[in-house]
């Protein structure tokens, strides 16, 4: 068995992914899908390996950062 | 995760230090243990998963018990096992000791040479593999026929973060918090009591709902524990001469008996349908006859349907000429009567509603008779099984009594110790049962109470503000899920598709796999579509193939494609005895689809596991091989030594006249 054959599989539905994606999207959803990816790198950075930060602290980081933006 | 280095010192069998070397370059990325049965390979498998995790593999003995003997009885207090790895560019060393019984752990991470600790070690580290996902990557395969692939919450969390859900998982979790805190500040602005109450509620069911959720996964947890015993249990029933026979017999009982239940609820099931579609008939039955009088009562009046129909009437007055022969003249007393005819004529309408009024009524009265017959039938179907339930229990008893009253204290206390595990094992089903009640109905009511909340928030004056902001997390929230459903099912394609393509490549028969999306259990189906048992040989393979398509799907970090697969966990699989489970036909295709999935693969087997299909597909990945050698103090005597041949060259894997009984590694190269 090739290692290919799932990298490949995957770019097959990749492809059909963001094909889906850019035909399916209204305006509003392609706002909310920036906001997402920004607010999971946000949710990334806040749970980093040896951060020592309580789920309240985090949660209170999170409403700050949607409260700073208008969407 | 890539293991580098792994060092043991006084542990279990292992007298002394010893640092062994993984293999990790890509294409000779597997490592092989060579020994004999009770030579250490077990130990070794489980000092990494103790390193880990603290804990130990189901099937392990003696827990309490890991300072070597030898070292102990010199006075040695103390073992541990060290291990040096990488994971996402960073080099750390773990170590875990254990000293007069009480362990620590330490994490350190390794920069130019220098060894820095990290605090709050354990969590760091479980961040890298998740202790859930530990017995995914490091496991005694012997014991993959224990392995579920059940579709249990526990399950299905392992699966997910194996996945990279879990930080979007998070994400999700930690919005539902912020939305129950807006709308804390709503009800605190507004003032209003009723939504101070609901939100109250709210937050109650919110703040219990993960304590029963935690208490689903620890009963779960306590399951797979228990049938993990209980497996053990019963195959060492089957291996003892005394009780081998009996126990083959009891499990093809149980399985018999599992059918024979499944057969009763499904009988069940149609008799409750049956009586459900007959009921309304039997209830409406008299009515349906007395409105069937009334209407023959009506008929025999002549007034329903009516003798003469519409038609009839409306060619009189166009032909202005009645039946009997009279002129019906416009304007005339003949005319008015006629057209009074009218308002009863039977028309074909009218008349086609009489006769379906009168074929239903025939269907219910055929209902209410020909019910009795097919409930009788289903019922005698049901006593059938019943029968059948009960003699097949009759025999597990007898079965059970000759265990248990056995001249063997073994046998006896085997089935004894069955007993208490099937016992405990009925409890925890309950436990759970019942965890999954208090979940649904906390669900259903926190559902309920948020529309409420909606509700009574919306006819209030809250401040633009406050209305903004819990606008924003709500359709986050709801996108969030939406898309995470999407990326869910489309994991589970590729996943599935990944599967099936392995199960058509190595399989003889044609059998495919079948993933339920709301709980992940995975199921093999015969080419008629029906389930085939996952103990079987079939079975081991879809285990193996699932376990190594779930390790090489993580490992490729598709972030750009599969959005929010953020953060995957990349391990090596350890596994101890993979082989000597499965039927000799998969054995060769086995072992080479865990060479090419996985980024890294260490496999301890004996020599009698090293089948030659099994060598062939795995000696051109071998980058690093020892020998785990069984040491005996003891005289040879009459005793045997087993040798292994390796790329044309003889070992030993055992030796006596040794100066204490250990076991040793001795690197191939």
């Amino acid at each position: 068995m090739k290692k290919n054959d799932i990298a490949s599989l995957l770019t097959e539905l990749g492809d059909e992914v963001s094909r889906e994606n850019e035909a399916e999207l209204s305006p509003s959803e392609v706002a909310l899908s920036e906001i997402a990816k920004q607010l999971l790198q946000l949710e990334r950075d806040l749970s980093v390996p040896g951060v020592n930060r309580s789920d309240s602290e985090r949660q209170q980081r999170i409403m700050d950062w949607i409260e700073e933006r208008d969407f | 995760m890539r293991l580098q280095q792994v060092e043991l010192y006084n542990f279990r069998s292992f007298f002394g230090s010893h640092t062994l070397k993984f293999a990790s370059e890509e294409g000779k990325a597997v490592t092989v243990f060579h020994g004999e049965n009770g030579a250490g390979k077990t130990n070794l498998l489980n000092a990494i998963h103790w390193c880990i995790t603290g804990s130990f593999t189901p099937r392990f003995q003696d827990t309490g018990l890991l300072v070597n003997k030898e070292a102990a009885r010199s006075g040695e207090r103390e073992t541990f096992v060290e291990l040096v790895f990488s994971d996402a560019g960073e080099q750390y060393r773990a170590r875990r000791t254990s000293r007069d019984g009480r362990a620590t752990f330490d994490l350190f991470a390794i920069k130019g040479g220098n060894s820095t600790p990290i605090s709050n070690g354990e969590r760091v580290l479980q961040r890298i593999i998740p202790k859930g996902l530990v017995s995914w990557f490091f496991f005694d395969a012997e014991a993959i026929g224990s392995l579920e692939l059940s579709g249990s919450d526990s399950f299905k969390n392992d699966l997910r973060r194996t996945l990279g859900f879990e930080l979007v998982d998070r994400l999700i979790k930690d919005l539902e918090a912020c939305k129950i805190k807006k709308q804390r500040e709503v009800s605190t602005q507004t003032n209003d009591r009723e939504l101070k109450e609901l939100q109250d509620r709210i937050e109650d069911k919110a703040r219990m709902l993960p304590i029963q959720k935690q208490k689903k996964l620890d009963a779960e947890q306590k399951i797979k524990t228990a049938r993990a015993r209980l497996d053990e249990v019963e195959r060492e029933l089957r291996e003892l001469p005394q009780t081998s026979k009996l126990q083959v017999r009891r499990a093809s009982l149980e399985t018999q008996k599992k059918r024979s239940g499944e057969e009763k609820g499904a009988l069940q099931t149609k008799i409750a349908v049956a009586i459900g579609a007959a009921a309304p008939a039997i209830f409406i039955k008299d009515i349906a006859i007395e409105f069937e009088k009334n209407l023959q009562v009506q008929e025999t009046k002549g007034k329903l349907p009516s003798p003469y129909s519409d038609q009839l009437v409306k060619e009189i007055l166009d032909n202005k000429k009645c039946i009997c022969g009279r002129p019906v003249l416009h304007g005339t007393d003949e005319e008015n009567c006629i057209n009074g005819l009218l308002k009863f004529a039977n028309t074909s309408v009218l008349n086609q509603r009489i006769k379906n009024i009168q074929y239903l009524i025939r269907t219910v009265e055929d209902n209410v008779n020909s019910y009795p017959v097919k409930l009788s039938e289903l019922r005698q179907n049901l006593a059938s099984v019943d029968k059948r339930i009960g003699d097949i229990e009759d025999e597990l008893r007898d079965i059970a009594k000759q265990m248990s009253g056995s001249n063997e204290a073994k046998v006896r206390a085997l089935e004894g110790e069955r007993d208490i595990v099937l016992s405990q094992l009925s409890a925890l089903n309950g436990d759970r049962r019942s965890a999954d009640d208090a979940i649904a109905e906390m669900q259903r009511t926190m559902a309920d109470l948020q529309l409420q909340y909606d509700r009574a928030a919306s006819k209030l004056q809250v401040g633009e503000r406050h209305r903004k902001e819990l606008g924003k997390i709500t359709r986050l929230l709801q996108y969030l899920q939406k898309s995470l459903k999407a990326q869910e099912e489309r994991a589970l394609r590729i996943l599935g598709i990944e599967l099936n393509r392995i199960l058509q490549r190595y399989l003889t028969k044609h059998y495919q796999a079948q993933i339920t999306p709301s709980n992940y259990a995975v199921k093999l189906l015969d080419e008629h579509g029906k389930q085939v048992g996952h103990s079987t040989g079939e079975g081991q393979i879809l285990k193996f193939a699932f376990i190594s398509t779930v390790v090489a799907l993580a490992a490729r970090k598709t972030q750009e494609k599969i959005a929010w697969m953020a953060e995957p966990t990349i391990a090596p699989l350890v596994l101890d005895a993979p082989f000597s489970a499965l039927d000799p036909e998969y054995q060769g295709s086995v072992a080479r689809n865990l060479a090419a999935q996985t980024t890294q693969l260490v496999l301890m087997v004996s020599s009698a596991g090293w089948f030659e299909p099994v060598s062939k597909a795995l000696e051109p990945f071998v980058g690093q091989r020892y020998l785990v050698v069984s040491k005996s103090a003891g005289p040879r005597g009459e005793k045997p030594v087993k040798r292994m041949t390796i790329a044309g060259r003889d070992y030993e894997l055992n030796q006596y006249d040794a100066p204490r009984s250990e076991s040793e590694f001795v690197e191939i190269k």
